[in-house]
């Protein structure tokens, strides 16, 4: 069947269906710093030495405030405010408010080289400073390959139902991620018949988490690194070991620099007919503690292993890029 | 405004009922067409065109919740447009991801014959959806009906984008077999 077809026939589920899907709040974490931490955040963004932006030097995206969205247009107000770091702009284009909501655009560009694409990501390091409780979102809505501009979309929901309309909000970002790339195989080259019945095994240290399906079969052991054995799919992700421990078949991972990349992935068998999920997972720190292992275990027999191919779904960061950017501005 | 009353503004053929559909699911909309579109001026014409629609659709249709239907409108119109290539430039974005992702199911199914096939197709993968709890049963309409991209789906939920990748290749698989047990699957 044609993918399109399929899209249309998905189109026609029960309504039920179309609007549960919109029926949740963003789960943000509310964010309610205590009035003494709100006065020294609003002292530091004052105190902070952000280069200024001369207004010759601004080229909003201006045509944006007509164009981002028509139910809202009329109420969208142009905000032009911006900075410059490390070659960066930043910009807050427009901002709409409706009581307790706000939208506000949100444009980044590199005035030097090509470090801000389609796949730009604000890597959870962007803050939002305002003198209210609320739950807030920053999205990546749009990139122009034209100009080589991203927009974000931050939306915030004050509680209480007061209106956030007069509230002075500092946007603030300190890196982003660039040059993301998905990577979705099937591992023909690690053989799942050889894995070891017998592996070298380690106790669980630096762990960072996992998931589970009870506390008793909660990993307490996961494989050592096999020497000679790691295998790359994609630069900056290996397979380090496999093999049975506790009857099960254990898949281990690397995951290089995750805290300047956040490469992540998940792991699964194939045995041609179905896909079988891993039943846990474990994660753990590398000896430098910047890279992560990640360990996937399968509820499969040696026997049963052996009819599979190993498959994963990764995804991968190629450029960090910091810098100090923030605008103050007040919502109208 | 509730949506009775705005359905009542159309059935009366007052356009105070555009304005009230503007107002109250503009933003939705707009958001499902940039979805599929990616470009903002193909997202805003292909609104504004479904906005016509809906006032040529009630009546006859009286539509007891009006958001589903108007996305619908809004959904089938994008998804048209992009296909007819009048988009001023293919953007990618995330119609062509979630295309991607779906390229394993469609292949394996025969194309309906018929509009009745094509609609017991429908009514199959809505029972399937019954099936599943109702958070995966979320993430799978706002990733393949509302083409939320991953990162808005793991904020809007507030999961790690992992457990979303995860939830919707299970959500796939479980709709292939479902689909297979029906006897919709092509056998090679």
């Amino acid at each position: 069947m044609n993918i399109d077809t399929l899209l249309d026939v998905i189109g026609d589920i029960a309504p039920e269906k179309v609007a549960e899907a919109r029926d949740n709040r963003p789960k943000r974490r509310p964010l309610a710093p205590r009035p003494a931490v709100i006065a020294a955040l609003l002292a530091l963004c004052l105190l902070v030495s952000v280069p200024a932006m001369a207004a010759a030097d601004v080229e909003p995206a201006y045509a944006l405030v007509y164009a981002v969205a028509p139910a809202v247009a009329q109420r969208l107000k142009p905000v032009r405010l911006a900075c410059r770091d490390n070659g960066i702009v930043m910009e807050v284009v427009a901002a709409e408010v409706h009581d307790d909501e706000a939208n506000i655009y949100l444009a980044m560009r590199d005035t030097e080289s090509d470090r801000i694409d389609a796949t730009t990501d604000l890597f959870d390091s962007y803050t939002i400073n305002r003198p209210f409780d609320m739950a807030g979102t920053c999205r990546n809505v749009s990139f122009d390959a034209e100009t080589g501009t991203v927009y974000f979309l931050i939306t915030l929901n004050r509680f209480g139902g007061r209106a956030i309309t007069g509230s002075k909000i500092t946007f603030s970002a300190r890196e982003f991620l660039s040059g993301k790339e998905k990577f979705t195989a099937v591992l023909d080259s690690v053989s799942l018949a050889d894995a070891p019945l017998s592996p070298a095994v380690q106790p669980l240290a630096d762990s960072r988490g996992g998931s589970w399906p009870d506390e008793e079969t909660a990993p307490a052991r996961v494989l050592t690194p096999q020497a000679g054995f790691a295998f790359s799919p994609t630069p900056g992700v290996q397979v380090t070991a496999i093999g049975f421990t506790g009857g099960q078949l254990h898949v281990q991972a690397h995951f290089d620099d995750i805290r300047r990349t956040d490469n992540h992935g998940w792991f699964w068998l194939e045995d041609g007919e179905t896909a079988i999920d891993p039943i846990a997972s474990v994660s753990f720190w590398d000896e430098a503690q910047s890279g992560a292992y990640y360990e996937y275990i399968f509820d499969v027999t040696p026997d049963e292993a052996a009819r599979c191919a190993l498959a994963c779904e990764l995804t991968t960061s190629s450029r960090l890029t910091e810098g100090n950017w923030q605008v103050t501005f007040k919502v109208e | 405004m509730e949506d009775g009353e705005i359905v009542r503004l159309f059935l009366a053929r007052d356009e105070a009922a555009i304005a009230a559909t503007k107002a109250k699911y503009g933003a939705v909309s707009f958001g499902v067409a940039l979805n599929i579109l990616g470009i903002r001026e193909d997202a805003e014409e292909t609104v504004d065109d479904a906005y016509l629609s809906l006032w040529n659709a009630i009546p006859p249709h009286r539509p007891e919740k009006l958001m589903p239907f108007f996305l619908k409108l809004v959904r089938r119109a994008a998804l048209k447009r992009r296909r007819d290539g009048r988009a001023k430039k293919r953007g990618g974005g995330e119609y062509a991801l979630a295309y991607d992702e779906l390229g394993d199911v469609a292949s394996a199914l025969p194309d309906p014959q018929s509009e009745l096939e094509r609609a017991e197709l429908g009514a199959a993968i809505d029972r399937f959806l019954d099936t599943l709890p109702r958070e995966a049963r979320q993430l799978f309409v706002c990733r393949y009906w509302y083409m939320d991209s991953v990162p808005e789906i793991s904020r809007r939920f507030g999961f790690s984008e992992s457990k979303v990748k995860s939830s919707l290749m299970r959500s796939r698989r479980k709709l292939a077999a479902a689909l297979k047990k029906e006897g919709y699957f092509i056998e090679h």
